[in-house]
């Protein structure tokens, strides 16, 4: 059965922060910052997202043409 | 240099997009694009891009061009990134406005996006970076051509698991049954072994049905990665998190693929989101380097 839930928005922000904070190219060169420490950002972001209304605000969690679901047994 | 300071220096070139503050200012980078898809897009729309400007500080999205390749960039100033705690709200928008500009160059064509967070002193050092890494960069954005990612994870109800590994697995049965008519100093002995064996037995099909699920996704797509991280929930524990990179015409196929193994399985869900940028795919791995 496949269905989609109000927790998939949930999913939905942990895989973005997975993805933009912890995937991708980085390119040789000067940086002058790079925001390094993963972890802080990435608790600190979770709980600032973990609001849905937020998210909602800050347009997390519309991307653009894309889907999620939960796929239930 | 104070915040009033900053706010009374003369803006020197009314066209230029640089922050006021020179001296700090660089190039935020949000991922590495080809020609082609550049000229795709219409100058007008980059200046809508992402979260706008009164979320970001510094320029509009621009095309930094380098021979055949192009760098998505920005200017900006180094301060715009909080770096005390508490200011998560002010950085969750820049993620957002990341993530924007990223997709909506995916939408045009293939993009690597580039991890979050980085801003270059110099932009010459962006453009040499792709003079050297073009020939890998170029190979890396056709390979990525009409694909897109997709975010899976697959959680199982490991107490559910148990019990009924316990109900129909032989072996733990007559286990489960010479417990019941052993006295009670062999039985405490022998209920510690079941419950050892339900444990590493539980344990044992969980890693399969995980690998399972991601080596027959695998089939479907063009290449998986497996996160390192995992959550667990009262409900439901985590065992698989990963990453797809699936061929456009293929999702359809690919996400009914993965509500057939949800059917398939009791006591296992899963969730998935997509389609996204291909992050979890951007990276140009050592193998590839040497």
């Amino acid at each position: 059965m496949r269905t989609a839930t109000a927790e998939t928005t949930d999913v939905t922000l942990l895989d973005l922060l997975d993805r933009v904070v912890d995937h991708g190219v980085v390119l040789a060169g000067d940086i002058t910052i790079s925001v390094a420490d993963v972890d802080l950002i990435y608790l600190g972001l979770r709980a600032v997202l973990t609001s849905v209304e937020r998210a909602r605000e800050l347009d997390l969690v519309a991307l653009p043409g894309s889907t999620e679901g939960a796929l239930d047994a | 240099m104070t915040d009033a300071d900053r706010h009374a220096l003369p803006v020197s070139h009314p066209s230029s997009r640089a922050p006021a503050d020179t001296s700090e200012a660089g190039w935020y980078l949000y991922g590495v694009t080809t020609r082609a898809v550049a000229e795709a897009v219409p100058p007008a729309s980059l200046e809508s891009w992402g979260a706008g400007p009164g979320a970001r500080r510094g320029g509009p999205p621009e095309f930094l061009e380098c021979g055949e390749l192009v760098a998505v960039v920005r200017r900006t100033a180094t301060d715009e990134f909080p770096k005390e705690p508490g200011e998560d709200e002010a950085l969750a928008a820049l993620v957002s406005d990341h993530n924007s500009v990223v997709a909506a160059v995916h939408r045009e064509g293939p993009i690597l996006p580039a991890k979050f967070g980085l801003v270059y002193a110099d932009r010459r050092d962006l453009e040499m970076a792709l003079e050297q890494m073009e020939d890998l960069l170029r190979d890396r954005l056709r390979w990525l051509e009409g694909r897109d990612e997709w975010a899976v994870h697959v959680y199982a109800d490991r107490p559910a698991v148990r019990e009924s590994l316990a109900a129909t697995d032989p072996d733990l049965r007559r286990l489960g049954q010479q417990v019941s008519a052993a006295t009670p100093g062999r039985a405490y002995l022998l209920e510690r072994r079941l419950s050892d064996r339900l444990d590493s037995a539980t344990r044992q099909l969980l890693d399969e049905l995980a690998q399972a699920a991601y080596d027959h996704l695998s089939e479907i797509a063009v290449e998986g990665r497996l996160s390192p991280y995992r959550q667990e929930t009262e409900e439901a524990e985590e065992i698989l998190r990963a990453a797809f990179l699936v061929d456009r015409e293929s999702s359809d196929r690919f996400l009914r693929e993965l509500g057939t193994f949800a059917d398939g399985h009791e006591h296992v869900s899963c969730e998935y989101s997509g389609p996204w940028p291909p992050y979890s795919f951007a990276l140009v791995r050592e193998e590839d380097l040497s």
